[in-house]
């Protein structure tokens, strides 16, 4: 009886513990996809403010989202970057699609869905 | 890591119910939930070992989950009789007061040589001196003797039928030719067909198991 009150216990303190986690993952890449559509996000201020706030929740993300499409994430963050530091607006327009599109595919790969389950 | 939990329970559900329709016999000597959980444990650990782009937590979650699992299925099933049905099933009674009952061995996907075979493993060599077979739900047989078999030496049964098909092997090891055998059955007033299983010992006693009316090949 002991060991199935401690079963019941555990599952459930996982079933909080992975909900909460799903939660926090998606708020995090919610806010993320809101920073690269803020109007500041082709300056140099707004492209660091986000790599900041990538950077500070980098390690909480990779816990529950493989390692590719975290580096797909980061690698466009840094062609933004870049592509601000050179100047180019070609460059810094494609790379902003770029990089909103790796937060979708990332905001995606966490969410609840028929078609991550199958 | 949600997905990787749904993963986790659809998959244990979906092992129990393959594990349970492919039958006893598969199980050995294990629970069919322990099989289940022993099955996904091991794939499920190696995951993050080969591949360091998998999070580790995709292999501590569903390790705990599916270990919670079955402790919570281990002890409702000792609680439920609803639930003991489902996972565990019943026991099989295979030959029942020394009769072979043919529908159970084809509904458990076993043969009569694999049954001669269980009983010789247990020491018994005639399935004549078998009052109960039972095959247990963990996938072993249980044989009890009956109580005035003969002890004198008889050696073993030869299959000489099986499934209404000559069995050539048995027929050597006895050195019975085949006109020898067609002359036992027209004698017995039978046909090859009818005959589920016929066995003769090195005594010469024989052990016959005809197929019921309707199910004639």
């Amino acid at each position: 009886m002991r060991t199935f009150i401690i079963a019941v216990i555990v599952l459930l303190v996982i079933i909080g513990g992975i909900t909460g986690y799903y939660f926090y993952c998606d708020k995090t890449v919610k806010t993320l996809q809101d920073l690269s559509f803020s109007e500041t996000v082709t300056t140099g201020d707004g492209v660091e403010s986000i790599y900041a706030y990538w950077k500070d929740h980098r390690f909480g993300l990779h816990l529950g989202v493989d390692t590719s499409t975290i580096n797909d994430v980061e690698k466009q963050l840094l062609s933004l970057r870049a592509a601000i530091n050179s100047g180019s607006d070609e460059n810094t327009a494609e790379a902003i699609e770029l990089l909103r599109y790796e937060l979708s595919e990332l905001r995606k790969a966490n969410s609840l869905s028929l078609e991550n389950i199958f | 890591m949600l997905n990787v939990f749904i993963r986790t329970v659809i998959v244990y559900i979906l092992l129990v119910t393959a594990m349970r329709i492919g039958g006893k016999r598969q199980i050995g000597e294990l629970q069919l939930s322990e099989l289940v959980t022993a099955l996904l444990l091991s794939e499920i650990a190696a995951m993050p070992i080969g591949h360091d782009a998998i999070p580790l937590a995709f292999a501590v979650i569903p390790v705990l989950t599916v270990i919670c699992i079955e402790l919570i299925t281990s002890f409702a099933v000792t609680k439920s009789k609803f639930l003991k049905n489902i996972f565990d099933g019943n026991p099989s009674f295979v030959i029942r007061k020394g009769k072979l009952d043919i529908s159970e061995l084809t509904k458990l996907h076993m043969s009569v040589t694999e049954l001669m075979s269980e009983a010789r493993l247990q020491g018994i060599s005639n399935l004549a001196d078998i009052n109960y077979a039972i095959l247990e739900q963990n996938g072993q047989l249980s044989v009890f003797e009956k109580a005035e078999k003969n002890d004198s030496e008889r050696g073993i049964a030869h299959a000489v039928i099986v499934d209404g098909c000559i069995n050539e092997h048995g027929l050597n090891a006895l050195k019975i030719t085949d006109a020898a055998l067609k002359k036992r059955l027209h004698e017995k007033k039978t046909e090859l067909s009818s005959v589920f299983l016929y066995t003769v010992n090195d005594a010469g006693e024989e052990y016959w198991v005809f197929r019921p009316k309707e199910t004639k090949k």
